[in-house]
């Protein structure tokens, strides 16, 4: 059933973009960018560092999941 | 280190004379040489993709802004990327769909095709002219101030090293048009990740190793190691709209949305995508440890001083050497693709008759590069806060294209028109006439929200009318 294929595939991209807003929106919500804060670190990086390494990571880890999600002809009709 | 630097100087050129002898040999048609045959691979694609979005700005201006600005610049700049190849999933594909079956000759034609408006494409070259001719120039300012410092036994004065850095841009791109550009890319694109690891490394090593190296600034000024940083620069208001602005770099900026279309296929854009992603983090990374070595070694320097101490005299003679090139190869990747791109979006804009000889994206290259070489002249050192500006200025034309490129649909002129409303408060704001700031926010900040919601409006505005 390839329409059901690409339903589902765009579904899970639609659920992809959602969660990359979050990631944005997180970054930039008083949770994670709070002045002045230093702690807690991890490998002896500071908050702030460490966690945009992190969302920086999850977003490029995104994009390689909607590549794969929009197929090879990017209309979510192919199967990789 | 100028022994050094003249084998690793002169083999790099020549190097750059092969690539640009072998594409000349290699360019049979118009195509060919304004759109490198549009075929390019996964390897090739993502690094001149690379080359051209990282630069002397990424070289000189980012160590020197996290000298400054502390571990905030990570997210001005790496973050920012990260959105923006999530973006090219969407946008690429848009583009290459909508150009698909018609002959892409910029997007200054593009928009004039989509909107029906002849002022729509002209409203994006002036943008784009006025905004990214700076950009060229405080580049390759940046690099030739620098040399005319680290050389000054050599009396060269800068007018004459920019000169040189135009002179050979100019050499092998009207040679061997956009592939002797995208073969330079990739020997760009890799000279310049290992020079800054090389010289990161060497950092790293000089301030005592990784957990160091965050002692020392702790103890030297701890207001870097979190935001808004020691000036206080890095306010959510200032990341958020640099965000957008560096996004929508792919969107608004020529000499990236023509490599999103120059590519093979999707599926290798999307692979490009990723790797691109993965290069912005490698790449700004250790930026970011020479940028900690400066903050302990020389917070009171000047930016020139600095870049001058960091990487050339305290490293190796071949180090030092290396990353002359390395500068030279920055400033080169990314002037080379926006010069071209300029030309080539001027050449979309004229008649059949003009657009179909190659004199004329010769001579309007000639023309930037000489108008760039004229503003380098006067252009300041602050590489990193003036690109953003750059950026900033193009990204009002992004609501504009992604509003034509979403619908099939005429969309009217009124996005035209407000675009072009827009980029004038944006200039007049940076002339100090009109405020920088409004209610606390950023007026680039404003204008995107602004022209977004527009945007928006006008989409469906429009459907409800067909």
């Amino acid at each position: 059933m390839p329409g059901t294929n690409i339903k589902r595939r765009r579904g899970y991209y639609n659920l992809l973009v959602a969660l990359s807003l979050l990631v944005v929106i997180l970054s930039f919500s008083p949770m994670l960018l709070v002045k002045n804060k230093i702690n807690p670190t991890f490998l002896n990086m500071p908050f702030a560092l460490w966690t945009n390494i992190l969302a920086t990571l999850i977003l490029v880890f995104f994009t390689f999941l909607g590549g794969r999600l929009r197929g090879d002809k990017g209309d979510f009709s192919s199967d990789n | 280190m100028q022994k050094w630097l003249l084998i690793l100087g002169l083999s790099y050129l020549g190097i750059l004379v092969f690539l640009s002898w072998y594409s000349q040999r290699k360019v049979k048609s118009q195509e060919d040489f304004i759109m490198a045959g549009s075929k390019l691979g996964l390897i090739l694609g993502f690094m001149t993709f690379s080359a051209t979005l990282f630069s002397a700005f990424t070289l000189m201006g980012m160590p020197d802004f996290s000298r400054v600005h502390g571990v905030g610049a990570w997210m001005f700049l790496a973050f920012s990327d990260g959105g923006m190849v999530f973006l090219i999933l969407w946008f690429g594909y848009l583009l290459r769909k909508k150009v698909a079956n018609i002959e892409f000759k910029g997007m200054s034609s593009l928009l004039q095709q989509i909107y029906g408006i002849k002022w729509a494409g002209y409203l994006y070259f002036f943008a784009i002219f006025i905004f990214l001719v700076p950009y060229v120039a405080i580049q390759i300012r940046g690099v030739a101030t620098f040399l005319e410092l680290g050389f000054g036994s050599l009396q060269i004065p800068a007018w004459l090293w920019s000169l040189g850095i135009v002179g050979f841009v100019l050499l092998y791109s009207s040679a061997g048009g956009l592939k002797a550009i995208v073969y330079a890319d990739f020997v760009q694109g890799t000279s310049l990740l290992i020079i800054v690891w090389i010289i990161g490394v060497a950092c790293l090593q000089n301030m005592g190793g990784w957990t160091e190296m965050f002692n020392q600034i702790a103890v030297k000024n701890e207001a870097l190691l979190s935001i808004p940083g020691p000036k206080g620069l890095l306010t959510s208001p200032f990341l958020i709209g640099s965000f957008i602005a560096i996004m929508m770099i792919p969107v608004t900026q020529p000499q990236l949305s023509t490599r999103l279309v120059i590519m093979k296929d999707i599926k290798a854009m999307n692979k490009m995508a990723v790797a691109v992603g993965f290069f912005a983090m490698l790449v700004i990374f250790p930026t970011l440890l020479i940028g900690f070595y400066g903050a302990i070694n020389y917070p009171d320097a000047t930016a020139a001083e600095f870049i001058g101490n960091a990487l050339i005299k305290d490293q190796t003679p071949v180090v030092g050497a290396l990353a002359v090139i390395g500068l030279f190869a920055a400033a080169m990747s990314t002037a080379d693709s926006q010069l071209f791109a300029l030309g080539n979006e001027l050449r979309g804009l004229l008649s059949e008759k003009a657009r179909k000889s190659l004199i004329t994206i010769r001579l309007a290259v000639l023309g930037f590069a000489a108008s760039a070489l004229i503003f380098s002249l006067f252009s300041s050192d602050q590489l990193v806060l003036l690109a953003r500006v750059s950026f900033a200025g193009t990204a009002m034309t992004g609501p504009l294209i992604l509003l034509g490129l979403i619908t099939n649909k005429p969309q009217g002129s009124f996005m035209v028109w407000l675009t072009a409303l827009g980029i004038l408060t944006f200039l007049l704001a940076q002339a100090n006439i009109l405020p920088i700031k409004v209610g606390g926010l950023g007026i680039d900040l404003w204008l995107f929200i602004i022209l977004g919601l527009a945007a928006f409006a006008n989409y469906l505005v429009m459907k409800t009318k067909g």
